[in-house]
């Protein structure tokens, strides 16, 4: 097809070489032919393609070998020899032709290809020493180019105006090297070489700025300090947005402006621009901007501060006007609107976020101080089995996850597939295609765009329906029945256990049969089900299927694996031990499965969550429980000034939050904590941390909300509550154990004086019907740069993956134990990363630290459960729970969840397991581990395969692997003929 | 092949899985998987079964509002996106079909089958996902799909690689003959080794790159699960290559040798004329220089591959990608759909 072209194009290399020719007539047309081509340079810069300048190199090349003392200028030298002209025209034109034989329209030709090129005819021509004197001259230019290059303005950038300017090199290393400023094993000169890599001529003002941080993170998994890095060049372009939009004409970016200049500013416009609460300017903003710390905003790292840039700090059209120490007291403010001494509160609040010791929830972050202060994270409702009642529960959906709260639905009430329907004289669909429209209610609904909306479903394993609402994450079968954007988990009553345990039938029922069964728990609920069973017996239900209970608990769990729903949460356990059984019954727990309330069709359960720091209160190895106990009585205050500062989106939430005032506190740090303490998570150690941890916190927690309860009054629904008759968490487990019937297996230790905070309960009161529960703090924790709620180390390097993008992170614990034995190089970090963050097959990482650092995957399930037990025991609600998984064993599976159920847990969260196979590893030498992939368990051919530069480095003795990578390293190094292939600069 | 559509005279029911063959395999017309002999082909067939995903999983919504965005992307930008998809959206199916008509006639051993059945679903999956981006996007179908015509150096690529499936189709082509044969193993290196191990890789590290400043990263996503699936198309072809010469050591002649090697120097001077045409400037991270490194680097890991030495002597000058492809990724179930599941099937209730 191209025949035509090659026609048109096929060029006249007489009149080519004459162009480099002084004199000649065509002279001045010549460049016309070429203007479809462009040439990149090695500074980016993209010049006109001009074969005379090919020439003119040829020239000097011939000159210097046949006359070299000649320094003459070349051009007229070469004049002169008519022999030279000629040979280099010919020459000339035939590298002309290869360069653009591929590009029949013209394009872009890059510098080294070109003189290879050029080399290349001077080869075939015969003319090997002109090809020599060539090749030095490329050398020559090299060289002197690797001096010159740090200075001098090479490239231009692209002004936001159009115009363009000399890139400003010494101010990027002004900036950079600031940014390094007190951080160890970190070089402003390695960023600054990555930032010249991603440059080009013309390239965008913010595209420079833009560069900086992805250079810096770039260097994460080699020195994790590098995350700081990049937090700062990040935090020098924030300061550059927001000063310019809140303090216009000011001295923007520079250090100059100060918090306390900017701060009322900030307020005063943002009041100005309706998005913060005019309320808020009646504080003292100038003594509440004192008491802004500028530093601490260098202690963020770039996964916190990207996340608070991307979707934390207030913008006004996408451009971001609030500086982080502004974000937190504006939380603290709009948490301290009705307070007495407002801003003394604000300022104790503030500084408690400040200092990472506890964080607000997302929706606290997001929504304090503003207009529609929507602050809680949660929401359970339950569905009823009525249309009516349907819609307006996904209505109460769309309403309640606008404002950014995750929500738990129960649907165990909605009748099951072929169910008669009296108005109609018809038979129900069931609940399955009601789930499809919550599930699009969802997407629909994003939380104002900050993220998806976010609902999970819960439904009891007698349920007619739960065979299909196990499939409904299959990412096969029809569509209509699946809910791919919602979450889902089972409601498992102890009786299925018990059936499972026991080899027994289970019966399905349709609910509005058995309308009795979704309020009933414990031995109650046992009697109704067992006579539901003996009706079907009888034949009185036309309704019904009985099932193996074990068949029904392997689909459960198989589906777990496969699609990481349904989770499994336990419907006794989270009744049994409710303070609040005098007021209703627990229907569900919520998104995370940290939260277990009291729902009914006039009550929608509201939680308030926060979580304190763990690894921030530890002194000298040991928990400082008065700083903990200071930080959760002020985390108690704010989370107990949300109930009524709240914007709430229905009447029934409103009116059952008022009544109860439940909140959730709960931790985040544990890993880190255990890391600082040099403890392994699989440990008897690491569970006794848990438990004094969490004993600690709970014995605060409780006492603050009695506190609060002598000062502001008791919640409304206090009389009857487990707490009025002088219970603590701790004593409902014999509730649990009585109904269980022995199958319990739960520490009941304690090491605080309860007996004095039992009896303060019980006389003086509770401020809140529940204080503690566990949140996954997926978000926070990244914000404080902790590791996430109890959870263990993911991977020791690995990305994380969120709205933000994504974020390499490295264990710095590890790292920094890996360096102080000397054992922290290229090959580790390669290694790290070929056995995808784990370090158990890493022969030169000491088995302490392999027992230190192991994995989430590594872990015996039986450490997170049992520390999970331990932690429940104080916990009146109970905690996102992850389990991982590394075999894909069923029987295991089976084992994990028994366990946990016998552990007393009330709920569990995701399964987690490894894929299959993997990809191949991009920027590490993989074929040095051997040419099948790692994850390949049958050997092919190709196992037999070692690469010739390895092998010859064997038949040459004793290589070690140091060797190996040198020899890699050389052959970089060597990279084509003038040493001048950029990776390896 | 002219015994395909007959039985063989015997039909031996306790067949030795030894005296299976990958090549000119003669007791093939009853499809014998078991015994299994090349457990390799059977694990990576289960490891494809186990990484199934569908394009519809991944929402394209932020995509969309980037692309709409009238500043969401540069039109440098917009010209990398638009380019990879052209290519992409038919080199896939170029694979498809050379598996369907070239590999899978004359590879009759059983449990390699299998392999090749699951990838041709994989490439029709891939050629979905292409689809369903432009869907998603509201692109032009017509132009992207037909951008191979258009667009000289994919359209050079894709000659490169159809030209080896022509070899293979003509009518009195066959593996008995040693000129077949190796005709037959130059058809596999072209397309595993060089066509999905080669041709692909500029066109990941381009849109990989959007992905890693958190832009179009639906199409991001889509292009992680395809270099997920890729990595194993790979790993199958290069036993495959490698298990045939170890079987037929005569094959590999010093000359075959030396086409192999210029052919991979042909296919990267046409890989690095493709990178250079997607960039005619540059974006940021990305420049055509760089890519000339890169695409020698992976040459290079190739080559070693199939035991010949590697020649460019280049390292990835995309650091980079370390984040977007080699470190394992923890998702925020709140925010990102978890693609690490695998099938429930494999799961074991005994042990």
């Amino acid at each position: 097809m191209t025949n035509a072209v090659v026609e048109n194009r096929r060029p006249d290399w007489e009149l080519a070489a004459a162009a480099m020719s002084p004199g000649q007539p065509d002279a001045g047309r010549e460049p016309n032919r070429w203007t479809a081509f462009r040439v990149i340079r090695r500074n980016g810069q993209l010049t006109p393609f001009d074969p005379a300048k090919i020439a003119a190199a040829m020239t000097k090349a011939f000159l210097a070998v046949e006359s070299p003392a000649s320094e003459a200028p070349a051009v007229t030298a070469a004049g002169d020899s008519p022999r030279i002209r000629q040979t280099v025209a010919r020459l000339t034109g035939q590298a002309v032709e290869s360069l653009t034989r591929r590009h029949p329209d013209g394009g872009t030709l890059h510098i080294e290809d070109i003189q290879d090129q050029v080399e290349l005819a001077l080869m075939r021509a015969g003319e090997h020493k002109v090809a020599r004197a060539y090749v030095l001259y490329r050398e020559d230019r090299a060289r002197l180019r690797a001096i010159e290059v740090p200075s001098g303005p090479l490239l231009h950038v692209t002004r936001g105006d159009g115009s363009r300017q000399p890139l400003d090199l010494a101010q990027l290393e002004r900036q950079v090297a600031e940014a390094c400023v007190g951080l160890a094993d970190v070089a402003a000169a390695d960023v600054l070489k990555e930032v010249r890599r991603n440059l080009f001529d013309g390239v965008g003002e913010d595209d420079v700025r833009r560069s900086l941080v992805l250079a810096a993170r770039s260097l994460v998994e080699r020195e994790p300090n590098y995350t700081y890095v990049a937090a700062r060049l990040l935090l020098d372009n924030l300061r550059l947005e927001a000063l310019g939009l809140v303090m216009p004409g000011g001295a923007q970016g520079s250090g100059l402006t100060s918090y306390a200049e900017y701060f009322p500013a900030y307020v005063r416009r943002a009041v100005e621009w309706e998005l913060l609460d005019s309320r808020l300017e009646q504080f003292d903003l100038e003594l509440l901007a004192a008491a802004l710390d500028a530093d601490a905003d260098r202690s963020f790292s770039y996964l916190g501060l990207q996340t608070l840039y991307d979707r934390y700090l207030l913008h006004r059209d996408e451009r971001r006007f609030e500086l982080p120490q502004a974000l937190f007291m504006r939380v603290a403010m709009g948490l301290a609107l009705g307070e007495i001494d407002r801003e003394a509160r604000a300022i104790q609040f503030y500084k408690l976020l400040s200092s990472f010791r506890f964080m607000s929830s997302t929706p606290t972050l997001f929504n304090s101080g503003t207009l529609r202060p929507q602050l809680s994270s949660c929401y359970l409702t339950t569905v009823p089995d009525r249309l009516d009642g349907i819609y307006s529960a996904l209505r109460d959906n769309a309403l309640l996850s606008k404002f950014a709260g995750g929500l738990g639905n129960d649907w165990t009430r909605v009748r099951a597939l072929g169910a008669p329907i009296k108005g109609t004289n018809g038979k129900s669909q069931g609940v399955v295609p009601f789930l499809k429209v919550a599930n699009d209610t969802a997407v629909a609904v994003n939380q104002g765009g900050k993220r998806k909306g976010a609902v999970c479903a819960y439904l009891e394993t007698w349920h007619l329906d739960i065979e299909e609402f196990l499939e409904l994450r299959k990412n096969t079968g029809d569509e209509r029945r699946r809910t791919q954007d919602m979450h889902t988990a089972n409601w498992i009553p102890d009786l299925f256990i018990e059936r499972v345990l026991d080899g027994g039938q289970w019966t399905l029922f349709s609910p509005d049969d058995v309308p009795d069964l979704p309020d009933l728990h414990g031995p109650a609920f046992a009697e109704a089900y067992c006579r539901h069973e003996a009706r079907a017996d009888r034949g009185e239900l036309r309704l019904f299927k009985r099932v193996e209970a074990v068949v029904l608990w392997r689909k459960m769990l198989t589906m777990l694996f496969e699609t990481g729903h349904p989770w499994l949460t336990f419907k006794d356990a989270c009744n049994l031990r409710s303070p609040q059984q005098h007021a209703g019954v627990v229907h569900s727990s919520n998104l995370c499965t940290e939260i277990t309330l009291n729902t009914a069709d006039d009550e929608i359960a509201v939680c308030n969550l926060g979580s304190v720091n763990l690894p921030a209160h530890l002194a000298d190895g040991r928990l400082d429980h008065e700083l903990l106990h200071d930080t959760v009585c002020t985390a108690m205050r704010m989370l107990d000034n949300v109930i009524d500062l709240n914007y709430y989106g229905v009447p029934q939430a409103r009116r059952s939050n008022l009544r109860h005032r439940p909140v959730g506190l709960g931790v985040m740090g544990f890993q880190d904590l255990l890391h600082v303490l040099r403890v392994p998570y699989a440990s008897n150690e690491a569970v006794e941390w848990a438990d004094h941890t969490m004993e600690a916190l709970s014995y605060s927690a409780i006492q603050a909300s009695s506190g609060l309860a002598q000062e502001r009054g008791r919640y409304p629904s206090f009389e009857g509550s487990s707490w009025s008759r002088g219970l603590v968490p701790l004593d409902t487990i014999e509730l649990l154990a009585q109904a269980r019937g022995g199958s319990l297996e739960v520490d009941r230790s304690a090491t605080l004086d309860w007996d004095a905070l039992r009896q303060r309960v019980a006389t003086v009161g509770m401020r809140n019907s529940n204080c503690l529960a566990i949140a996954p703090t997926a978000t926070i924790s990244n914000i404080c740069g902790v590791s996430q709620s109890t959870e263990p180390t993911y991977e020791n390097l690995y990305v994380k993956s969120n709205l933000s993008g994504e974020f390499t992170v490295v264990n710095p614990y590890l790292v920094a134990d890996l360096k102080q034995r000397g054992l922290w190089d290229e090959t580790m970090l390669n290694d790290l990363k070929y056995f995808d963050g784990s370090v158990a097959s890493i022969e030169r990482v000491p088995d302490d630290l392999k027992r230190l650092y192991a994995t989430a995957f590594e872990i015996e399930p039986s450490w997170l459960i049992e520390a999970a037990s331990r932690r429940q025991k104080w916990i009146d609600q109970s905690q996102s729970l992850n389990l991982y998984i590394s075999q894909p064993s069923g029987k295991q599976l089976s084992e994990m969840y028994l366990s946990a159920w016998r552990k007393g847990l009330k709920t569990t969260y995701y399964l987690r397991s490894h894929g299959a196979a993997g990809i191949e590893k991009s920027t590490l030498d993989v074929n040095r581990h051997g040419i099948q992939p790692r994850w390949m368990k049958s050997s092919s051919a190709s196992a037999s395969i070692v690469p010739e530069r390895l092998s010859r480095l064997e038949a040459g003795g004793d290589a070690t692997r140091a060797d190996v990578d040198d020899l890699v390293a050389d052959r970089a190094r060597q990279c084509q003929v003038d040493a001048e292939c950029e990776s390896c600069q | 092949m002219t015994t395909a559509h007959s039985l063989p005279a015997r039909v031996s029911f306790a067949r030795q899985p030894g005296s299976k063959r990958l090549l000119n395999d003669r007791q093939v017309a009853v499809n014998q998987l078991m015994p299994l002999k090349y457990h390799w082909a059977w694990e990576h067939y289960l490891n494809g079964c186990q990484n199934n995903w569908l394009p519809q999983e991944v929402p394209m919504d932020r995509d969309l509002a980037l692309w709409k965005s009238p500043h969401g992307l540069s039109d440098d930008e917009r010209t990398v996106v638009l380019r990879n998809l052209g290519f992409f959206s038919t080199a896939e199916s170029l694979v498809g079909n050379n598996i369907v008509l070239a590999v899978f006639k004359h590879i009759t051993n059983p449990e390699c089958r299998q392999y090749l059945l699951r990838q041709a679903f994989e490439e029709a999956i891939h050629t979905h996902a292409f689809h369903y981006i432009v869907e998603s996007l509201g692109l032009d179908g017509g132009e992207v799909f037909a951008m191979h015509r258009a667009v000289n150096t994919i359209h050079d690529k894709d000659n490169f690689t159809m030209r080896l499936t022509e070899a293979v189709l003509m009518p009195d082509f066959g593996t008995d003959s040693f000129a077949g044969a190796q005709q037959f193993l130059d058809n596999l290196i072209g397309y595993y080794v060089i066509m999905e191990g080669l041709f692909f890789y500029s066109g990941f590290a381009m849109m990989l790159s959007l992905h890693r400043q958190n832009r179009m990263t639906g199409i991001g996503q889509q292009f992680q699960y395809i270099l997920r699936d890729e990595s194993t198309h790979l790993s199958f072809g290069i036993d495959l290559i490698n298990g045939i010469r170890q079987e037929n050591p005569e094959l590999w002649t010093a000359d075959f040798e030396q086409r192999i090697i210029d052919k991979i120097d042909q296919a990267v001077e046409l890989e690095t004329a493709y990178a250079e045409d997607c960039l005619p400037r540059g974006i940021l991270g990305l420049t055509a220089g760089l890519f000339r490194d890169y695409v020698r680097y992976v040459a290079d890991r190739r080559l070693e591959r199939i035991a010949l030495p590697a020649r460019y002597g280049c390292a990835n000058p995309f650091g980079w990608m370390s984040e977007t492809i080699d470190l394992k990724k923890e998702k925020n179930f709140f925010e990102t759909r978890v693609v690490e599941y695998q099938s429930g099937g494999l799961l074991d209730w005994d042990n």
